[in-house]
């Protein structure tokens, strides 16, 4: 692991050096055309001057745009090979697509968001652990706004990452767990449900269709997990048991898979790396999404 | 008009007011205590499903052990044997069988460990995967019949909404309450 890490770190530096050549030259380029312009304004127009400052306008363009050309590199470099190698590693046989992700209709299945008026997603891993498969994106949710002089601008109102997990069993009934934040209606005529857990109660509203299915689920155990996830992420978390689907839905602004060229690679941010990579793990073992309860086969009509 | 009768004016719209307001507040009283009752009854009737689907369960398990330990055969009989409660039994009467299907499944574990090639059947597996999962079903019935309960005694008991329940004759009900087994230490022998 040590070698890898310091080969990437290798590659990261030559790379860094070439950026900061291109970078140095179009800030040159910029001051010597800022000098340019002042000396055009305190001396009257010089045509040699109009021309050097116009050569160096141009410098400026090509080597602003080879810099952040670098930067991109290292980028997509970082997420397909750094990222993937490490997803690999602890999800064999997985797939990971950085360009591709959720599709929109998955992603409003649990009722969790409106419907948006712009959507990406990126960032799209698909694996699976013994018999539960996952998938997981990045989201950005944006509502469309026209002020009275009728400008159009795109608002966030929701952004972070989102996950589905499928197991072997099949729930006639939706429990949905949702940080307490505003208001809820759902399509399914989901009723509130409160289960024992004062503090469970107090972060969180239970909705679901059928009470007995919610206890079923929702076991105290359960309870304290979803209370200690939640805390593990800044945002807002919701849950959602549909069917033979675990949707999960974290709210927090943030975007996974970051990294920047001047960032270092080294054996603490890729800890970091693979502790978001295990996120999808620590949900599957917190809830027991492995367990038997998920994947028996069971020809049961009460849940 | 005289400032007297305007007073009493006043004063009877306030007293109708008053008697509008404890009139509506007892009626909602009512109705919630009557629907506690009926979510009661209904939470109830899940715990009735889980405990026959157990002990059905348990009926099945037996005539698969009999096939193959025919000398327990008249132990196991004897297991099955118990009387099932009624529709309107009391919560400690189901609880007390359900304390005794426990203890007929443990009974046929017992049997089990002797006969190793049992476990290995398809269908006794998957009896046992059944029996597992009915067991969370009447965890989570139990806990579902508490929560109402809990919510339901918690009216019949506070002020002022204890009054309407003396009234219409609404009762605290009593828990569902673990095995007694289950409270007891657990004992760990070598």
């Amino acid at each position: 692991m040590d070698e890898i890490i310091e080969k990437y770190e290798a590659l990261r530096l030559s790379r860094v050096k070439r950026a900061r050549i291109f970078q140095i030259i179009f800030i040159a380029a910029i001051v010597v055309t800022t000098i340019c312009f002042i000396t055009t304004i305190i001396m009257g127009g010089n045509t040699l001057v109009s021309i050097f400052a116009g050569i160096n306008i141009v410098l400026f363009i090509i080597f602003i745009s080879l810099f952040l050309t670098e930067k991109r590199k290292w980028y997509r470099f970082f997420k397909t090979t750094i990222v993937k190698d490490l997803i690999q590693a602890k999800y064999p046989g997985s797939v990971f697509n950085p360009d591709a992700g959720i599709d929109l209709n998955t992603l409003m299945k649990p009722e969790f968001f409106a419907r948006p008026d712009r959507y990406y997603s990126n960032d799209l891993l698909v694996a699976g652990i013994d018999s539960t498969s996952f998938t997981m994106s990045d989201y950005v949710l944006q509502k469309r706004h026209e002020d009275k002089d009728g400008h159009i601008t795109y608002q966030t109102y929701a952004e972070g990452r989102f996950f589905d997990f499928h197991f072997n069993r099949d729930f006639k009934n939706t429990v949905r767990v949702i940080e307490k934040q505003g208001f809820f209606t759902f399509g399914d005529k989901s009723k509130r449900v409160e289960l024992e857990s004062v503090d469970f109660n107090k972060k969180f509203n239970t909705f679901a269709t059928d009470e007995l299915t919610a206890f079923y689920i929702l076991t105290p155990q359960v309870q304290e997990e979803m209370l200690r996830l939640e805390s593990c992420f800044k945002g807002n978390i919701m849950f959602c048991f549909n069917v033979d689907h675990l949707y999960i839905a974290v709210n927090d602004g943030k975007d996974s898979f970051v990294s920047d060229l001047f960032k270092p690679v080294s054996k603490e941010n890729i800890s970091k790396l693979v502790e978001e990579i295990e996120i999808p793990l620590n949900f599957i073992n917190a809830l027991k999404l492995n367990r038997e309860k998920y994947s028996r086969d069971i020809d049961n009509d009460a849940i | 008009m005289e400032p007297i009768y305007i007073f009493l004016i006043v004063l009877a719209a306030v007293l109708v007011l008053l008697i509008v307001i404890v009139v509506s507040w007892y009626i909602r009283t009512m109705n919630k205590l009557r629907q506690m009752c009926e979510k009661v009854d209904e939470s109830e009737s899940g715990i009735d499903v889980a405990l026959t689907k157990r002990f059905d369960l348990l009926t099945k398990e037996v005539a698969v052990v009999k096939g193959v330990a025919k000398h327990e055969a008249e132990t196991l009989e004897k297991v099955i044997a118990m009387r099932q409660p009624n529709k309107g039994a009391s919560m400690q009467e189901k609880s007390e069988f359900a304390s005794q299907v426990t203890k007929a499944f443990d009974s046929i574990n017992v049997v089990m460990e002797r006969y190793p090639e049992l476990k290995a059947t398809a269908n006794f597996s998957q009896l046992q995967n059944q029996v597992f999962d009915v067991e969370e079903q009447l965890q989570a019935a139990r806990r579902v019949y508490n929560a109402n309960v809990r919510e339901l005694n918690q009216l019949v008991v506070m002020f002022p909404s204890s009054f309407v329940a003396r009234r219409i004759g609404v009762e605290k009900r009593e828990y569902f309450e673990a095995e007694a087994k289950k409270r007891e230490d657990v004992k760990i022998e070598f």
